[in-house]
């Protein structure tokens, strides 16, 4: 359940971004589906089902041989290393909704003042939506999202790298226990790093056509 | 264990239907009330950049019914750049929209006019758009990204001096 929540973070985060969704819409128009939204779902259960179970059974044969000498069951170890990814999933996590936090923190205030003035209420006034600005400029934000999946990664490595040393103290062995899962966690914090750097999704129009009316729809813009 | 299991296939289950939600990143710019009706322009990305975007307008009634049925267009300005879109329900995927994408080639201030007609009646709303540079790069938090492997080095390191430091001392021991 853990590294499914962990692996859902990226899947969900990745699932918004227009490379992503593009490569969806390329492959659902390659396999002549009458949407992308089966290899949008495809996609998702492999990262967060698929992808997990590849990485857990992968990460535990890789570090068995560093703990084969002890009287230790290679599936406890496993799963005590495997929670060390919990980290850099809540830094994922954190991370992307924070992205929506900051965009949508200003929209708020009319949205509240529009229900007062649907309700009758006209004390708060009318909805100023061309007022609403994110919390964050694009740089700060993204600097951190890159902070906090800096600290998710950072976490997940010393956590791992203590239960390791718990298991196999010799610096050698402990290493050797941890390096599968150091691995997985540097992989995914790679990928949280090109997630936050791609463009949002769409709301919708580039799922329905080529990628090549984008240059033709405004040259003039 | 009895209740994670349900709850994880819950999770799942939830995650692989969100698509179905058309939920995006797109932000509404502006909205106002103009000749009966009420006109509400969005765009995605939120903040929009440089690059392709996405620009979408809902029509309403002032009864808060959707105008299914207009002809939509925008006018992007911005100094000596100018252009007419025309919006479609076709092209959003979201049907209560009109929507095209759009691509600003370069950042700053762009004025948008959302012009309506409504069965023969005009209607026009103009709006500000703040588009930044592309966030597809890392120049200016690429050392964010380079604390990681610092922060690595500097805790191995540690870890091999205290080990040595621990050898040194048992074999003194010794």
């Amino acid at each position: 359940m853990a590294l499914v929540l962990t692996f859902a973070a990226f899947a969900n985060a990745a699932a918004m971004i227009a490379p992503v969704t593009a490569g969806e819409a390329y492959f659902g128009a390659r396999l002549n589906l009458p949407s992308a939204a089966p290899v949008a779902g495809a996609m998702l259960l492999l990262i967060m089902l698929g992808a997990p179970a590849l990485a857990y059974h992968l990460a535990g044969l890789a570090s068995r041989g560093a703990i084969r000498a002890r009287a230790i069951a290679p599936r406890e170890v496993s799963r005590r290393l495997a929670l060390s990814l919990v980290p850099i999933g809540l830094a994922m996590w954190t991370a992307h909704f924070l992205f929506h936090l900051s965009t949508g923190l200003g929209s708020a205030i009319p949205v509240i003042q529009r229900a007062a003035c649907a309700a009758g209420i006209g004390l708060l006034g009318m909805p100023r939506w061309d007022t609403m600005l994110p919390a964050l400029g694009p740089q700060h934000l993204l600097a951190l999202q890159l902070l906090l999946l800096d600290g998710g990664v950072l976490i997940s490595l010393y956590v791992a790298w203590r239960i390791a040393r718990q298991y196999a103290p010799p610096l050698g062995s402990a290493l050797r226990l941890t390096a599968p899962w150091a691995i997985v966690a540097l992989i995914l914090y790679l990928a949280g790093v090109w997630i936050m750097l791609q463009p949002m999704q769409m709301r919708g129009t580039m799922q329905m056509r080529a990628p090549s009316a984008l240059t033709s729809a405004a040259q003039g813009a | 264990m009895r209740v994670m299991l349900p709850a994880a296939a819950l999770f799942i289950l939830a995650a692989a239907l969100s698509g179905l939600a058309h939920g995006d990143g797109g932000a509404v710019v502006c909205s106002r009330n103009v000749g009966g009706l009420r006109i509400t322009l969005f765009a995605a990305p939120a903040p929009a950049t440089t690059g392709s975007a996405d620009l979408s307008v809902m029509v309403q009634r002032t009864d808060g019914s959707a105008v299914l049925n207009a002809r939509v267009a925008l006018e992007i300005s911005a100094d000596s750049k100018r252009a007419l879109v025309h919006l479609t329900r076709t092209a959003a995927a979201n049907r209560l929209l009109y929507a095209a994408p759009v691509n600003f080639p370069s950042s700053g201030f762009w004025s948008v006019r959302t012009l309506v007609d409504d069965a023969g009646e005009q209607s026009a709303i103009s709006c500000g758009l703040t588009v930044n540079p592309a966030r597809g790069r890392l120049e200016g938090v690429w050392w964010f990204v380079a604390v990681v492997p610092a922060v690595l080095i500097i805790f191995a390191l540690h870890q091999w001096l205290a080990y040595r430091q621990r050898s040194d001392a048992g074999r003194g021991q010794l």
